[in-house]
């Protein structure tokens, strides 16, 4: 399922290029062509059935992140690199071989450039979980992914580091993936505590809900311009602009998008969440000093309560 | 101030109960409790036949809004309401593939699909007239944490502003339904890392953007899919604007038919509801449920025996309605048991469901 890839670093490289340029023509400095298309990898792993070892409501849930898929293949800068859905999803693509074993992120999820993932959450202590199909055997035998939180990481329970091997872009259709009072440990899945460091590699944005999100056919159509308007606009403001929903459900609940990333100081991540693009890809962050994140203040959700900064 | 979770107490009465029953969330059920869920959710006119020939007689629009009909002065008035007057169209750009001037002057809605661009900020337009949808995107305009100030916007400013521009792109003002009106604000934080921890105490956190959006009825009626939205910057202008707008018509033969209507009944609709849901929710797992009558895309719901396309797994079709026709249909929001904070209990989405509430004899036209 490896179509056009180039190694990796190579095709940071040529990421770099392209986005620099990008900026610079931005600035009115140079007119931009692109050479380089159709060099990253976009992949959706996820969950419509859960029919076998762990439980869950079965759900047509692929319909409307395929609307992503189909459409950031459609600018000539991804392409389509794996589209994974019910099959083998335990949690192995998903986990790093520094937290757990057998895991298998570097050449599953975090080989793709921008990654979509599907399925349940959970707020589970300080961190997301996302509900798997397969509990990976006796040996594994756990129905959950886990992010990291303080004192899960090095072994002790934190699973998914993204961003040590090749991913740019994490995006999270799952409900509780940024609930506003785990956002003070969201930021410790973009780097790999063990790796990163070494190879200066880390995960540039991810983007996820506050509470619950919505399924439905009238929501697809926000995956694709989310996908669409990525490309003319920063990430983070496509995004926000269309994953918000209103008055949903007996409560009148809202959908409520957060975005977040990392830099080396404030000034370093305020310029990648405003400015980064599916076509104007920054390079890694060479250092975690500094998250920062936008959400809609007060966004009232089902399954949690109204977006209260935890600052 | 709370712009969301409007009080549903707020709709003009005849409107709420045409469209809407609410059942508050309960904490338990019993499978018989699925059925009384669903049955206490329908809106009291299902069922109703000289409501359904009512809905489904209303006349609809003329044609696609101006602004995205191929009419260059009706465009021009619509990019001045976003200072997007340095929009261009290239040669190329913008197709008239099988062009039909009607005798309206506009062009035919199927044909238009332009993509207009300003050179200097980066800005674009998109229009599909087909699917009714128009994308106004200004990178120029997007908030800079680094160097912009907070977003002053008060409601009241981004309530006039969409309406302003809703109308300058040829939005029927009648159709924008103001009681659902969403306003709110989008804040950026930021936050210093320490020794491997946040210091919560010199982080940041700025006002950037007002977003504000307004759903389309028709007469009363909501239109499943169809609003306007945008985000507006801290000058008072249009950064970002998406407009979902088709063009509204109901399917013809759906009250011609020399039988009538065949209007569900109460029982076939609260059945198939149950059956609906029931397939993709355990018992107990379902415990907050909105149904509300609307104007659906006939391409998204199906036949009593055959489902919606939730259930089907029409994955990843493109059927937003637009370019279609639509039909009166029940739309079925449902939620989940709600886990307790940092329980580590698995959350579900909330998921929508479309069900019919006429039964589309052989004088029906979905095209």
């Amino acid at each position: 399922m490896r179509n056009n890839k180039h190694n990796n670093s190579d095709t940071r490289v040529v990421a770099w290029l392209a986005g620099a340029l990008l900026s610079a023509a931005a600035a009115g400095m140079l007119a931009v062509s692109p050479a380089s298309a159709n060099h990253l990898e976009a992949k959706m792993y996820g969950v419509d059935n859960w029919d076998q070892d762990c439980s869950g409501n079965s759900l047509n849930w692929s319909a409307q992140v395929d609307r992503w898929y189909n459409e950031i293949e459609d600018h000539g800068w991804y392409s389509k690199d794996g589209r994974f859905v019910d099959n083998g999803m335990d949690r192995s693509p998903f986990c790093d071989p520094d937290a757990a074993s057998p895991c298998n992120d570097g050449w599953r999820m975090d080989d793709g450039d921008a990654v979509m993932i599907f399925m349940h959450g959970s707020d589970s202590n300080n961190h997301w979980r996302g509900r798997l199909r397969f509990d990976g055997g006796a040996a594994v035998n756990d129905c959950w992914i886990d992010a990291p939180e303080s004192g899960t990481e090095y072994g002790a329970g934190a699973e998914l580091y993204a961003g040590d091997k090749d991913m740019e872009f994490l995006h999270f259709s799952s409900c509780n993936s940024m609930d506003d009072d785990n956002l003070t440990n969201s930021w410790r899945m973009f780097r790999d505590p063990i790796d990163s460091p070494q190879n200066g590699r880390r995960l540039h944005q991810a983007d996820g809900f506050h509470g619950f999100m919505w399924i439905g056919s009238s929501l697809r159509a926000d995956y694709e311009d989310f996908a669409d308007d990525a490309f003319s606009v920063s990430i983070k403001d496509s995004w926000m602009d269309n994953m918000r929903r209103n008055n949903m459900g007996s409560n009148n609940d809202d959908q409520c998008p957060v975005a977040m990333a990392i830099g080396s100081d404030r000034a370093d991540c305020f310029n990648r969440i405003d400015n980064e693009r599916y076509n104007n890809i920054f390079s890694d962050p060479s250092s975690n000093g500094y998250y920062c994140y936008y959400y809609y203040d007060g966004c009232d959700p089902a399954g949690d309560g109204p977006f209260s900064d935890p600052n | 101030m709370k712009t969301t979770k409007r009080n549903i107490t707020g709709l003009v009465a005849v409107f709420a109960a045409l469209q809407l029953t609410v059942v508050p969330a309960q904490s338990q059920q019993s499978c018989t409790e699925l059925f009384d869920l669903a049955a206490g959710a329908l809106p009291s006119l299902v069922g109703d036949v000289p409501t359904m020939e009512a809905l489904a007689s209303v006349a609809g629009d003329p044609g696609i809004a101006a602004s995205m009909s191929g009419d260059k002065k009706a465009l021009k008035t619509a990019l001045k309401s976003v200072d997007g007057r340095s929009l261009k169209a290239n040669k190329g750009d913008c197709r008239f593939d099988g062009r039909r001037k009607r005798s309206d002057g506009r062009h035919d809605e199927e044909s238009v699909h332009c993509d207009y661009k300003a050179r200097k900020t980066g800005a674009t337009l998109s229009i599909k007239a087909a699917e009714g949808r128009l994308t106004f995107l200004d990178p120029t305009r997007s908030f800079q944490a680094q160097s912009d100030p907070d977003n002053a916007v008060t409601d009241t400013e981004a309530a006039e502003k969409i309406k302003a521009v809703a109308i300058a792109f040829g939005l029927d003002e009648s159709q924008l339904d103001y009681q659902l009106a969403d306003i709110a604000r989008v804040k950026v934080a930021s936050v210093p890392l320490v020794d491997g921890y946040p210091d919560t105490n010199a982080a940041t956190v700025q006002v950037a953007e007002v977003y504000a959006a307004v759903p389309r009825q028709v007469q009363g009626t909501g239109v499943y899919g169809s609003r306007i939205q945008a985000s507006i910057d801290h000058r008072g202008q249009v950064a970002r604007m998406h407009l979902r707008w088709p063009e509204f018509r109901v399917c013809k033969g759906l009250a011609s038919s020399p039988l009538g209507l065949n209007v569900l009944d109460r029982s076939k609709v609260t059945t198939a509801v149950v059956e609906e849901i029931g397939e993709q929710w355990a018992c107990g797992t379902a415990v907050g449920m909105r149904s509300s009558i609307m104007y659906v895309p006939a391409s998204d719901v199906e036949g009593p025996d055959s489902g919606t396309d939730e259930a089907n797994g029409s994955a990843g079709r493109e059927d937003d309605g637009a370019g279609g026709c639509y039909v009166p249909a029940l739309v079925v929001q449902v939620t989940g048991v709600e886990p307790l904070e940092d329980s580590g209990d698995l959350s579900s989405p909330g998921v929508e469901y479309l069900l019919p509430l006429l039964d589309s004899g052989p004088g029906s036209d979905n095209g």
